[in-house]
C-alpha cells in the first residue's frame, strides 16, 4: 500500500510534471504582465478612462491565477481523488494554522474584488492614511499619498474599519478647503471672493458646483470667521494643486481689497 | 529624454508596427540621425508646413463664404430652426438663440447666410466681438454702438432703455467666445451684456454665436443655457458634405482628370474628421503631389508628451477662443517668463498662433488646422469637459 502511494506521488512530481507546471506559471505570468501593459498603455493613451481600465486588473488577474491553478490541477497533475483529498485537507490544516493571518488578507481581497470598497484610483482615508489606492493586490492594498509615501495595508483591515472614499471610481473629487479670516470683516464680499476664486482656478471642474459656507470658530480666545470652499478638482491627483491655489488667490484677493484686514470695512457698517 | 529620442536605427518590422499602434512612428523615423527633435503636431507621414500658407482666395481658405454664395452647404436643420425661432418671436414670444459649434465648422459662414433665410423686412445687425469686454461699460457700449447710439455708461438699465427705443431688430453676436471668462474678477462685462440680452429680448431677437468649448464653460460656470430657448448646434460636415465641398470649392472642381476619387475623398475626411478648411488643405496636397496621395492622420505623440500645464494652457485657450499672456499669466499664477516659455513650446509645437490685434497685446488660439485633433485630445485627457 505505502508502495503504491510512493509511486503515485513519484509519478505526479515527475519532470515532466514539473516542467509542464512551470511553463505554465510562466506564461500565466506573461499574460498578466501583458494585460497590465496594455491596460497601462490605453490608460496613457486615454486617460480620461484611467480608473476604469485600472479597476478591472485586480478581477482579471485572479481570474487567470485561478483558470491556472485549475488547469494545472485538472489538465497537467491529475491527481487521484484519494491523492488530491489528502493533500488537500494537509495543505489546508497546515495553511490555515501557519498563514491565518495571510488567509485572512487574502479572503479579505476576494471580498472586496467582489464587493469594493474602493477601487484603483480612489482617493481612501484610513487609520490616519490618506492616498491614491495605486494597487490593489489579494492580500494588501497599496496608497500612494502625497508625501509621496507608498503604504500598505492588509486587505482584512479594510473589512474591521471603516474607510472613506473621496471620489468613487470618478477622476473628479470635492476638495474642501478652509480659510479663517479675522472678525470683524466683510463677509458677503470675502465668500464672493472665495468663490471667485475657486472658479478662476484651472484645476476647478466647473461641471459641478462651488460652494462657500460660512462659519464661525474661537482661535486663542480671538473670533475667526471660517469660510470652507467646496469645489470639484478636474483629477484627484490634483487636489492639493488646487487646494494651495485656491487658497492663495482667495488671500491675495482678500488682501487687496482689505476685506479682512480693516475693521471699518465690516458688516457692524 | 522619451523612448523614441534614443533610437538611432530604423524600427523594424514589430518596432514599427508598435509605433504605429501608439502614434509614434513619424518621431521615432525623426530620430534616426540622433541629432535634431520634431516636436511638431503633424500628420504621420508628411509635413502639413509642405502646404506652405494659405492662398488669399477664399475658396481654399477658411475664411467664412458672404452671404448668398452660391458654394454655401446647406445647413438644413439649422435653417429650419433659426426661421422657426424668428416666426415665434414676430408673434410676440420673447427668445433668445445660441449657435453653437466646434472651432472651425462654420459658425460666421452661417451668420453671414442667415439674413437671407429670413422675411424682407427683418433688419439684422451684426455685432462681431473683438474682444472679452473688461467692464459692464465697455461691454454695454459695444452694443450701443452697434445701434448707432451714444455710450450709456455702466448701468445695465440705461442700455436696456437706449435699445427698446431702437427698431425692433435681429442681433446676430460673433465671436460668442469672448463672452467666457476664468479671470478672476473679469465677468462685469459678461454678466452686463448677459443681462441686456435676457431684458431686451422681448423687443430684439438675439443671435449668440459662440463655440462649442467656450459654450459649454459658459453653461457649467455661469449656467447660461437657462436664458437661451434655442440652442442649435453644428457640428463638422460629413463625409457626404464634405465630398460635396471638395466637388464645389476645391480648385480642380469641374476637371474631370483632377477628380478625387471615392477613395481619396474617404481618406480625406478620415484626417481632416470633416473640418472644411483642412479637408481643402488636404485636397490641395493631393492636388500638388503627383500621385495624389493623402496625408495619413494626425501623429499625435507631441500632445502626448506635454506636461500638465501645458495641457491646461492649451484647454484654457481652447475654452477661451484667444487668450494673451497676461491671461494666461492670470490665470496660471506664472511670472511673464515662465508664460512665454511655455507659450514658445506650444508654438514650436504648431500647437497655437498668435493672433495679432490693433494696439493691443497679441493673443494665441488653437492653430486653425490643428484644432478637431488638439480638442478631442483634451476631452480624452479629461482637460476639456
Amino acid at each position: 500500500m505505502e508502495d503504491q502511494t510512493l509511486a503515485q506521488l513519484l509519478t505526479l512530481l515527475s519532470l515532466r510534471h514539473l516542467v509542464e507546471t512551470i511553463l505554465v506559471i510562466a506564461l500565466a505570468a506573461l499574460l498578466v504582465r501583458g494585460i497590465r501593459f496594455t491596460l497601462d498603455t490605453l490608460a496613457e493613451r486615454y486617460p480620461r478612462a484611467r480608473l476604469q481600465l485600472a479597476q478591472g486588473f485586480p478581477a482579471i488577474r485572479l481570474l487567470v491565477w485561478v483558470a491556472t491553478i485549475v488547469f494545472i490541477a485538472m489538465v497537467i497533475v491529475r491527481p487521484p481523488d484519494s491523492v488530491m483529498f489528502a493533500l488537500l485537507g494537509s495543505l489546508s490544516l497546515a495553511v490555515g494554522l501557519a498563514a491565518q493571518d495571510g488567509i485572512r488578507n487574502l479572503i479579505a481581497g476576494v471580498v472586496m474584488i467582489f464587493n469594493p470598497p474602493f477601487r484603483t484610483g480612489d482617493m481612501i482615508q484610513f487609520g490616519g492614511h490618506y492616498g491614491e489606492v495605486v494597487r490593489l493586490d489579494l492580500s494588501a492594498t497599496w496608497l500612494r499619498t502625497f508625501d509621496d509615501n507608498t503604504v500598505m495595508i492588509p486587505n482584512a483591515e479594510f473589512l474591521k474599519g471603516a474607510v472613506a472614499n473621496s471620489n468613487s471610481g470618478a477622476l473628479d473629487e470635492m476638495v474642501v478647503i478652509p480659510v479663517d479670516l479675522p472678525w470683524p470683516c466683510n463677509i458677503a464680499e470675502a465668500r464672493a471672493i472665495a468663490a471667485d476664486a475657486a472658479r478662476a482656478s484651472p484645476y476647478c471642474y466647473l461641471k459641478k458646483p462651488v460652494a462657500v459656507v460660512v462659519s464661525q470658530r474661537q482661535e486663542l480666545g480671538q473670533l475667526v470667521v471660517r469660510l470652507t470652499i467646496k469645489a470639484y478638482v478636474v483629477d484627484v491627483r490634483l487636489e492639493r494643486v488646487m487646494a494651495s491655489d485656491i487658497t492663495e488667490r482667495t488671500l491675495e484677493a482678500l488682501a487687496e481689497r482689505h476685506t479682512a484686514l480693516t475693521p471699518e470695512m465690516s458688516c457692524a457698517e | 529624454m522619451t523612448r523614441v529620442d534614443r533610437r538611432t536605427r530604423n524600427p523594424g518590422f514589430f518596432q514599427r508596427q508598435y509605433l504605429r499602434l501608439t502614434g509614434r512612428l513619424r518621431r521615432a523615423t525623426d530620430h534616426t540621425d540622433g541629432e535634431t527633435t520634431d516636436q511638431r503636431l503633424d500628420f504621420a507621414d508628411v509635413s502639413l508646413s509642405q502646404l506652405g500658407p494659405s492662398p488669399a482666395d477664399t475658396a481654399l481658405t477658411g475664411a467664412p463664404l458672404p452671404a448668398g454664395d452660391p458654394r454655401f452647404l446647406a445647413r438644413d436643420t439649422a435653417r429650419a430652426a433659426i426661421e422657426h425661432a424668428h416666426a415665434t418671436w414676430r408673434e410676440g414670444r420673447p427668445r433668445l438663440i445660441a449657435l453653437t459649434g466646434p472651432s472651425g465648422c462654420g459658425l460666421s459662414t452661417v451668420l453671414n447666410q442667415i439674413p437671407s433665410w429670413l422675411p424682407g423686412d427683418t433688419t439684422a445687425l451684426r455685432i462681431d466681438l473683438q474682444h472679452r469686454p473688461g467692464t459692464a461699460g465697455d461691454a454695454l457700449a459695444r452694443v450701443t454702438h452697434g445701434f448707432g447710439a451714444a455710450p450709456t455708461g455702466d448701468a445695465v438699465d440705461d442700455a436696456v432703455a437706449c435699445l427698446t427705443a431702437q427698431p425692433p431688430r435681429l442681433i446676430l453676436v460673433d465671436n460668442g467666445h469672448y463672452l467666457y471668462s476664468r479671470l478672476m474678477g473679469s465677468n462685469d462685462g459678461i454678466r452686463a451684456l448677459h443681462g441686456l440680452m435676457v431684458a431686451t429680448q422681448g423687443h430684439h431677437l438675439w443671435l449668440l454665436a459662440c463655440e462649442t468649448q467656450a459654450w459649454r464653460r459658459q453653461c457649467d460656470a455661469t449656467r447660461t443655457d437657462r436664458y437661451f430657448d434655442d440652442i442649435i448646434a453644428l457640428d463638422y460636415l460629413s463625409r457626404d458634405d464634405t465630398a460635396t465641398l471638395l466637388a464645389t470649392r476645391h480648385p480642380a472642381a469641374g476637371d474631370a482628370a483632377l477628380a478625387l476619387d471615392d477613395d481619396q475623398i474617404d481618406a480625406i475626411f478620415k484626417t481632416s474628421r470633416g473640418h472644411p478648411a483642412l479637408a481643402l488643405h488636404l485636397a490641395e496636397l493631393a492636388m500638388r503631389t503627383n500621385a495624389g496621395q493623402i496625408p495619413a492622420p494626425f501623429d499625435e505623440s507631441p500632445l502626448r508628451e506635454l506636461e500638465r500645464t501645458e495641457l491646461l494652457a492649451l484647454a484654457e485657450i481652447s475654452a477661451h477662443g484667444v487668450l494673451t499672456a497676461a491671461d494666461l499669466q492670470s490665470i496660471f499664477r506664472r511670472d511673464s517668463q515662465g508664460i512665454n516659455i511655455l507659450l514658445h513650446h506650444l508654438h514650436q509645437c504648431s500647437l497655437i498662433a498668435a493672433v495679432p490685434r490693433e494696439a493691443a497685446e497679441p493673443g494665441y488660439r488653437l492653430q486653425p488646422l490643428l484644432a478637431p485633433v488638439i480638442n478631442a485630445h483634451l476631452v480624452r485627457a479629461n482637460y476639456l469637459y
